[in-house]
């Protein structure tokens, strides 16, 4: 039956692109495993619902173990897609074009897609600044300020970072891709 | 460092807008287009002290507890298209079907009723109807353009019925309460679907040529097989209506329902035989890549909005749509539902709802109308945008499992009638507003 993975606004055919590079591989197998996440998240909840229902007992991790596995998932989902080239895209013109414009095409969304990124990760540091280190220049991991409080916001900001460092050498590695093949 | 400012809010707004459509068709993509554009203004415009609130509604969005319900939603979906629960539904609904003239075509919109209350997305419906309910209306001599329109028609109803992600990011968007959307929405999907099967069975029954009647081979089905059908369906079909009506009920929260339902449906296949490694493989790993790509449109795109606010362009477009309607709030109503006509040609649900609800929502509000309606509104204004060339994303979907004699002109031609029904399903909306909000006081 359908066991093929069909994307919004996107036909099925446009699978595993032969010009993925070897960092996009990578990101494809560990996306499989981070995707597990959901299903664990999923699970969470219920075991959550379960107790404080059933039991009158509810857990002081539950809810913020949900917020970060999906945030986590989020995020990696970004580069995921990246790899995937499934992210929504208005190709008429870009299908359209003859191959010539389209490595000009290319050249520029790749070339933006680096200056994108390098943005973002500089704005992305300037948000994991302030949650792992104190003015004074300690070590102060950011937490959720709960009764558990967990340092969740620090890692995910740092893991949010990290996604967007490798969306970015993503881009450049494509972009490397197609100066060599000219 | 160059300042856009000077540009004032007019021209601004002009350039922001030249720069995204620029940008979008060199084939970028929606979600790095959306935040690339934010972080041109921001260092524009509001200068480059403003960049940490960028990186700060990122973080916001991906850390919201409701919108763990959209991975949740979606893999339920996912778990449900991998088994064998729709195939079984169609078959135990051709009850339904039975001598009446067109009665597959029913039958295909009440199991696309039934599928749209376990999920809230479109894609893996659409594709489901069109490899289960097409080739058996092609089969018995249909007319073609009616069953493509039926399929497509009916598997966009996903995203009309709860629980809809569409309602779900319209929530979240707009601040309202989504167990309210949820109650709203119930009716007007009832009628959206009552319209296509009074138009199905009108045209059948003023030209038999259309639909044949089936028969008795495959209306026949023994009774031992029925029960047997309808064992496997009635615990899924369970599932979902304990998940909604927990919604509905207020007993449990949105995300809190999302996550049971996930569970039950696993469960459920259990039960059925079918939960296999693989299908739990195929279905989480489907969720990633669905949700990869909504949430970074929404965060392209709520970070876009959220600087676009800050420069003022907020008032700017709410003066300017204002303006436009002439002090009528029907006009400036209308004038809301054109914009989101044409950019669902163009756009993804998910870009819209993230783009215009936080402009638009506000100025609902100062003219008077509920914003739950809104809500509804607005997703029946999503469903044309599933049919519409030339981005409808259902004759996407239909195309990729239909046979290939059958052409996305063709497709597309086919869902015309539908779309109307669509626009008629939208007028009745906006006349009465009682259709969504009957249940408030």
């Amino acid at each position: 039956m359908s066991s093929d993975i069909i994307e919004p606004g996107k036909a099925p055919e446009a699978q595993s692109e032969p010009d993925m590079s070897s960092l996009d591989r990578w990101i494809e197998k560990g996306g499989k495993i981070f995707s597990f996440l959901f299903m664990v998240s999923g699970i969470v909840i219920v075991f959550e619902v379960v107790a404080r229902y059933a039991f009158r007992a509810p857990t002081i991790w539950g809810h913020e173990t949900t917020i970060l596995l999906c945030a986590l998932c989020f995020a990696y989902g970004g580069s995921y897609c990246l790899a995937k080239d499934s992210h929504i895209r208005i190709v008429v013109v870009y299908d359209k074009v003859s191959p010539r414009v389209r490595r000009y095409l290319d050249f520029f969304i790749n070339g933006m897609g680096v200056i994108w990124g390098g943005f973002l990760v500089w704005a992305a540091w300037t948000l994991v600044e302030k949650s792992w280190f104190a003015p004074w220049g300690d070590l102060r991991l950011e937490t959720t300020g709960s009764a558990w409080d967990p340092p969740h916001p620090a890692w995910i900001k740092a893991f949010l970072m990290l996604a967007l460092v490798v969306m970015t050498v993503q881009y450049a590695l494509k972009l490397i891709q197609l100066l060599r093949h000219r | 460092m160059f300042d856009l400012s000077v540009l004032g809010i007019e021209y601004g707004s002009l350039v922001m807008l030249g720069l995204l459509v620029a940008l979008l068709i060199t084939g970028m993509p929606l979600a790095f287009v959306t935040s690339l554009v934010a972080l041109i203004f921001t260092i524009g415009w509001l200068g480059p002290n403003a960049v940490p609130l960028i990186t700060t509604r990122i973080y916001g969005f991906i850390t919201s507890y409701v919108f763990i319900a959209v991975p949740m939603f979606v893999l339920m979906a996912a778990i449900l298209d991998q088994s064998g629960i729709a195939k079984d539904l169609f078959n135990a609904m051709r009850l339904v079907a039975g001598r009446l003239r067109g009665g597959v075509a029913v039958q295909t919109l009440v199991v696309a009723l039934f599928l749209a209350a376990m999920s809230g997305i479109i894609g893996g419906e659409t594709v489901l109807l069109g490899l289960l309910a097409l080739p058996q209306m092609l089969r018995l001599g249909y007319n073609r353009n009616l069953a493509i329109g039926t399929v497509c028609g009916g598997g966009a109803l996903g995203t009309m019925m709860p629980p809809s992600i569409v309602l779900i990011i319209y929530g979240l968007m707009a601040n309202v309460s989504i167990a309210d959307l949820f109650t709203s929405a119930f009716v007007p999907a009832f009628i959206l679907c009552s319209l296509y099967i009074a138009y199905v069975l009108g045209r059948c029954y003023l030209n038999h040529d259309l639909a044949p009647i089936a028969d008795d081979e495959t209306r026949h089905l023994p009774l031992v097989e029925k029960l047997a059908l309808m064992k496997g369906v009635v615990l899924p079909v369970l599932v979902a209506f304990s998940v909604l009506g927990s919604i509905y009920l207020g007993i449990a929260s949105v995300t809190e329902a999302s996550g049971v339902g996930v569970v039950g449906i696993l469960l459920s296949t259990a039960v059925r035989g079918e939960l296999t490694w693989e299908l739990i493989k195929k279905s989480v790993w489907r969720t990633m890549e669905t949700c990869g790509m909504i949430i970074w449109i929404g965060i392209g795109a709520s970070v876009l909005v959220g600087v676009y606010n800050l420069m003022g362009g907020h008032q700017f477009v709410e003066n300017a749509i204002l303006d436009l309607g002439g002090g009528s709030p029907l006009a400036v109503l209308l004038i809301m539902m054109g914009i989101l006509l044409v950019l669902g040609m163009f756009l993804d649900w998910v870009g819209i709802a993230m783009l215009t609800m936080p402009i638009f929502v506000p100025i609902v509000i100062k003219l008077g109308y509920d914003p739950v309606w809104f809500g509804v509104v607005f997703c029946m204004n999503m469903q044309v945008s599933f049919l519409t060339p030339p981005f409808g994303p259902s004759a996407f979907y239909l195309k990729s499992v239909a046979p290939p004699e059958i052409t996305l002109n063709m497709i597309f031609r086919s869902l015309l009638p539908f779309i109307c029904l669509q626009v008629i399903a939208l007028a009745l909306l906006i006349a009465f507003p009682g259709l969504a909000l009957w249940w408030q006081d």
